[in-house]
């Protein structure tokens, strides 16, 4: 039997509270409306399957996001520095939107977005390719399972794993300038390295992050849900 | 575990393993691996240029906003200032002569005998910060090759690392990988020096290798030398801020203030050697 594609509509308030878990008339509505749900599943299986579904305007959005968040990163906050350090705006995008998609599409957009700055901005090609493809890939894995898209509780797991990533790019980095430059010390201070490098591009990465969370969380559902036929987000 | 999982399983594996690949050849000392980058960079850096001016607009915007006061002060001093450099015009004239003199005398070398300078814009910085790259809008188009010095007026700002067809990639003197030897003008001495940024995100340098006897002071000009055949000698690299010494080992080091302000560059030179120029130009015709 083929499963109805229906959801059900949702009012501007509901659609903001319920990224936030905290909103009673997404339960009432689910019981209510049970013509609504895929059939065989419970409303907040059938939200999640739509939550996570890959259409052409999410593509679209990624590819423009990735292309223009690294722009904007480079020509912007290149005169925006806090504490000497400037947000990484492509690696905050490619958290939020892990978050929000499945594993296979969270990877290739990493992937995408990791390779994007190594051929037009990096000095070594290939390494922000594989790091953004596996941060992508673990923080897909991570956190979309366990939040189901409410934001209080993605960021809360989102922000401790852009530490993660900060002491991540500092090792890879620092391991290939030695390779590169026949280097024999990873580094030279470390305590300095963490506070006048590592914590003030976390801190930035955070600020950035709470900043953009609940507006590319918003877009990214509407632009999934505009698709289904029906589907009314505002 | 299905069949979809198992590709994307393999899949996974067949990237990282590319990407590895990729990152030592790349990686690698010496090696060239820009043709990435020589197709992709052109298309790319039309849009770098158009956002370059627009965040430059939009920071000289609140530039403007945040230091009225501080710009009116200096519109009074430069008005002064005119009219002393009027009165300097004429000494100008005389010292250029004595200095010409002077340079025949002793058989200096200059550096517009060897190079062309090329101008450039500065369209794009390093987007990660570890590897204090710089775009500029200049490419092998232009006249520019790999391991060309770029300066300012001020001093060394590094080398072309990569050049692609309308623009190209310099490697900062801050950057780790820029080791490099240079002279202590006060005393000729030869010290090796090396940047730090990509540790403490400071744009300086570091003096690390100093000669047993050797001696560095707080305010010392260090300069290039021509050791290793990359940087002409005699470019200004920047003044001594501090100098430690270790208790441990008695080793001292040195921190050098860039002569350059990296931070706000945005125009700079490139110093196209004019040998390679004239074999060009040979071609060419």
């Amino acid at each position: 039997m083929q499963k109805k594609r229906k959801i059900p509509k949702l009012i501007n308030g509901a659609a903001i509270a319920r990224l936030f878990g905290f909103n009673p008339k997404i339960k009432t509505l689910s019981e209510k409306d049970k013509d609504y749900l895929i059939e065989g599943d419970s409303f907040t299986e059938t939200r999640e399957a739509y939550d996570s579904l890959i259409t052409g305007k999410r593509i679209a959005a990624a590819v423009l996001i990735s292309f223009f968040s690294v722009i904007v990163q480079e020509s912007l906050f290149n005169d925006l520095r806090l504490f000497g350090a400037k947000p990484d705006l492509s690696l905050v995008f490619v958290v939020i939107i892990a978050s929000l998609s499945k594993t296979r599409f969270s990877m290739l957009y990493g992937l995408f977005t990791g390779l994007y700055i190594d051929v037009c901005y990096g000095k070594i090609l290939g390494l922000y390719g594989l790091l953004f493809m596996y941060f992508a890939l673990f923080v897909s894995a991570i956190v979309r399972p366990t939040v189901k898209g409410r934001v209080l509780i993605m960021s809360a797991i989102s922000v401790p794993l852009l530490l993660v990533y900060c002491f991540t790019d500092s090792f890879f980095s620092r391991l290939l300038t030695i390779y590169s430059a026949e280097h024999t010390t990873l580094y030279y201070e470390f305590a300095q390295h963490i506070t006048s490098r590592i914590l003030p591009e976390f801190l930035y990465d955070t600020i950035v992050y709470v900043i953009l969370v609940i507006p590319v969380t918003l877009l990214w559902t509407a632009l999934g849900k505009s698709s289904i036929k029906g589907y009314k987000m505002f | 575990m299905n069949k979809r999982s198992k590709i994307t399983l393999f899949a996974l594996a067949v990237i990282t393993v590319a990407l590895i690949v990729i990152i030592a050849v790349s990686g690698s000392p010496n090696s060239d691996f820009s043709f990435a980058y020589k197709i992709f960079g052109t298309p790319v850096a039309a849009v770098q240029k158009a956002f370059s001016s627009a965040g430059s607009s939009v920071k000289g915007w609140f530039e403007f906003v945040f230091s009225y006061d501080e710009m009116k002060a200096e519109m009074d001093e430069l008005k002064e200032e005119n009219d002393r450099i009027a009165l300097l015009e004429d000494e100008k004239d005389r010292l250029e002569l004595e200095n010409s003199e002077l340079k025949e005398l002793i058989s200096l070398k200059d550096y517009s005998n060897k190079y062309s300078l090329i101008s450039a814009n500065i369209i794009a910085h390093d987007v990660t910060d570890w590897f204090d790259c710089y775009t500029i809008d200049v490419g092998t188009s232009d006249g520019i090759n790999k391991n060309d010095v770029v300066v300012t007026s001020s001093g060394l700002v590094g080398i072309v690392n990569e050049a692609g067809f309308t623009s190209s990639k310099i490697m900062t003197v801050v950057n780790e990988q820029n080791s490099f030897m240079c002279r202590i003008s006060r005393s000729n001495e030869l010290v090796r020096v090396r940047g730090v940024s990509g540790e403490t995100l400071k744009y300086e340098l570091v003096v690390d290798r100093l000669a047993e006897g050797s001696s560095v002071f707080k305010g010392d000009k260090i300069v290039t030398a021509e050791s290793g055949d990359v940087y002409p000698a005699g470019i200004m690299v920047g003044t001594v801020s501090d100098v430690t010494v270790n208790e441990k080992n008695g080793e001292v080091s040195a921190t050098i203030d860039l002569a350059v302000d990296l931070k706000v560059v945005s125009k700079v030179y490139v110093m196209v050697p004019e040998a390679d120029k004239n074999a060009k130009e040979a071609e060419n015709s």
